[in-house]
């Protein structure tokens, strides 16, 4: 499960900025085949099986990876998605370390409109012998359809490893539109020549239109033969509304398939996202304003230096809006009641569906917006 | 198939073969859609006004295709392909309906729903229009909602919700989708918090499998 891999990613991107020695290029890849039942929020449960391919390059500074899965349920229909992520540590100046990270993934449910998102953050380490601190911030892009959105996060996280066992808490604040909330997050990670056990407990709380509650995971992988191990998992994650996550409970068994291992990984191996995406700056968002019997205003909310207009009600013509605020552009036109097709441009760019209306193929190799106009 | 969407073909049929010198030419479409389409296109919106469809969204479909620099063919066939959509849901619906009924009947059959959903949803609202009930019922399923639950919803609040409690009962589930919550999920939720609004007693529609 995707949040399950971020969670302990997470705590494996700390420790792995703990480790000061150098370490040799290290390349991993696995191959996670399994059955799992999976109880998704708003659905029955349902039997399914995953494959899931994963790759790491971890260098002593530098890591980079990329995982996609493949879910398919008792009824045939299938999940596809994918996750790459890039990180860059700074060398430690004292007891002080930098981290840029980033990650950039996307989902798709059968039949449905494509989650997609890229997420930047910038952590400061404090690293004190076996324990340590980190403060970080992030921010990015996540978008539905035509829905998108700038989330933000703040985290507070605190780890230490002693006899073997690593321990980490996690804060973390989201902003993202409308909902916010915090999670609290334990982790703790217990590894030796015949076990590598994995367990997370959270909770979802202070929360504004998202879903309060505890959840936790807990993951076994056991080695069985060379490169083959065994791996067992189940527990409960909450929904991430930045990722289009899902909260579920699930149950897993599996194997995985060490394919590739070009050296001995460190004991905690490291990967966390990072990347800043080349996000488009251009989002807007459409609504008609001011109607007076005649005309409605149409509002666009975009950054631009020029925004244009073309729909069925104006002949497919474009029209210039006129600014009328920072990032507000505005024309006034008859629209009659009913339901049309609406296309923008910005800066004479291509033409795109505004956002704040469902996005639909236009038959001609782009997009097109569908505006409903009810009766007056 | 009924006699007048038999009609239709059959005036549909002529006027398509036809070379399009007997089809008068639209004013809108002259020096914007490709000259040798122009008749053909001209025959389609002929036979629509013959069939008493809405021929005006043919229009506006080439005139959108032209502007988006769409080659003739390609104009062509996107507005047969409305031509046939708009007489599929001018069937369903019945002949008394609005050209925006039509044209948003239209585009929910394109979204999945069938002709006997769009004739239930008449039935369950025979007197107000249809053409935001059937539009949010095609953007429903454009997030994710199947389309049986989709249409389920869509004909609980058929009876009491006006077209302003339809859109923002769209608005709140499509929120609620890009907030993580399932579609499914989603819809039961707002389905019973309109229907609490509207004094009504429906049942969310029931979750299925993934």
């Amino acid at each position: 499960m995707l949040h399950r891999c971020l969670i302990a990613a997470g705590v494996a991107s700390v420790l792995g900025a703990a480790d000061g020695r150098p370490m040799a290029a290290q390349v991993t890849g696995n191959l996670d085949l399994g059955a799992s039942w999976v109880d998704y929020e708003g659905f029955l449960g349902s039997g399914a099986i995953h494959l899931s391919p994963t790759l790491h390059v971890d260098l002593t500074r530098f890591s980079v990876g990329a995982t996609g899965t493949l879910v398919v349920f008792e009824t045939g229909n299938s999940i596809v998605q994918g996750l790459g992520a890039v990180s860059w540590r700074t060398p430690a100046l004292g007891m002080l370390r930098g981290e840029l990270s980033g990650t950039a993934g996307a989902n798709k449910y059968e039949g449905s409109a494509t989650f997609s998102h890229a997420l930047a953050r910038a952590r400061a380490h404090l690293v004190r012998g076996r324990s340590g601190g980190w403060l970080g911030l992030a921010a990015g892009h996540s978008s539905f359809d035509a829905t998108s959105g700038t989330p933000y996060q703040l985290e507070v996280g605190l780890w230490t490893v002693q006899s073997g066992v690593a321990l980490s808490g996690l804060a973390t604040r989201t902003w993202f539109e409308d909902a916010t909330y915090a999670d609290i997050v334990g982790s703790a990670r217990w590894t030796d020549a015949s076990l590598d056990l994995r367990g997370s407990v959270g909770l979802r709380t202070w929360s504004a239109a998202g879903t309060d509650g505890l959840y936790g995971e807990l993951l076994a992988e056991i080695p069985i033969w060379g490169r083959i191990a065994a791996l067992v998992s189940g527990g409960r994650y909450p929904p991430d509304p930045v990722r289009g996550v899902l909260a579920a409970n699930y149950a897993s068994v599996g194997v995985r398939i060490s394919a590739l291992r070009t050296t001995q990984p460190p004991t905690i191996a490291g990967l966390r996202a990072t990347v800043w995406d080349s996000v488009p700056s251009s989002r807007s968002t459409i609504e008609l304003v001011g109607w007076d019997g005649g005309a409605y205003t149409v509002r666009v909310q975009a950054n631009a230096e020029s925004v244009e207009l073309a729909a069925d009600f104006t002949d497919w013509n474009p029209l210039s809006l006129t600014r009328t605020a920072a990032d507000t552009w505005e024309i006034r036109l008859p629209i009659p009641a009913g339901v049309h097709r609406v296309n923008v441009r910005f800066d004479g760019g291509a033409w795109r569906a505004p956002g704040g209306l469902r996005a639909a193929m236009d038959e001609f190799g782009g997009e097109v917006g569908i505006l409903i106009v009810p009766d007056r | 198939m009924s006699a007048r969407r038999v009609l239709g073909w059959c005036c549909f049929l002529f006027v398509a073969l036809a070379t399009g010198e007997l089809s008068a030419q639209e004013p809108r479409l002259v020096d914007r859609v490709p000259a040798a389409v122009r008749s053909q296109v001209d025959a389609v919106v002929d036979s629509a006004r013959a069939a008493g469809l809405p021929a005006e969204a043919l229009i506006d479909r080439a005139l959108e295709g032209a502007s988006k620099g769409a080659d003739g063919q390609r104009i062509l066939a996107a507005v047969r392909r409305l031509w046939l959509e708009l007489s599929a849901a001018r069937d369903a619906l019945g002949s008394g309906s609005t050209a925006a009924e039509v044209v948003a009947g239209a585009s929910a059959l394109r979204a999945g729903a069938t002709g006997g959903d769009l004739t239930h949803l008449r039935a369950q609202r025979p007197r107000q229009s249809l053409t935001v009930a059937a539009a949010v019922l095609a953007d429903l399923v454009a997030v994710g909602v199947p389309i049986d639950t989709a249409v389920i919803a869509v004909l609980a609040l058929a009876e009491d919700a006006d077209d302003t409690e339809y859109i923002a009962f769209r608005r709140n589930v499509e929120r609620d989708i890009a907030r993580g919550a399932s579609p499914v999920a989603a819809l039961g939720v707002r389905l019973d918090a309109a229907a609490e609004l509207l004094g009504t007693d429906r049942a969310p529609p029931s979750p299925r499998k993934p």
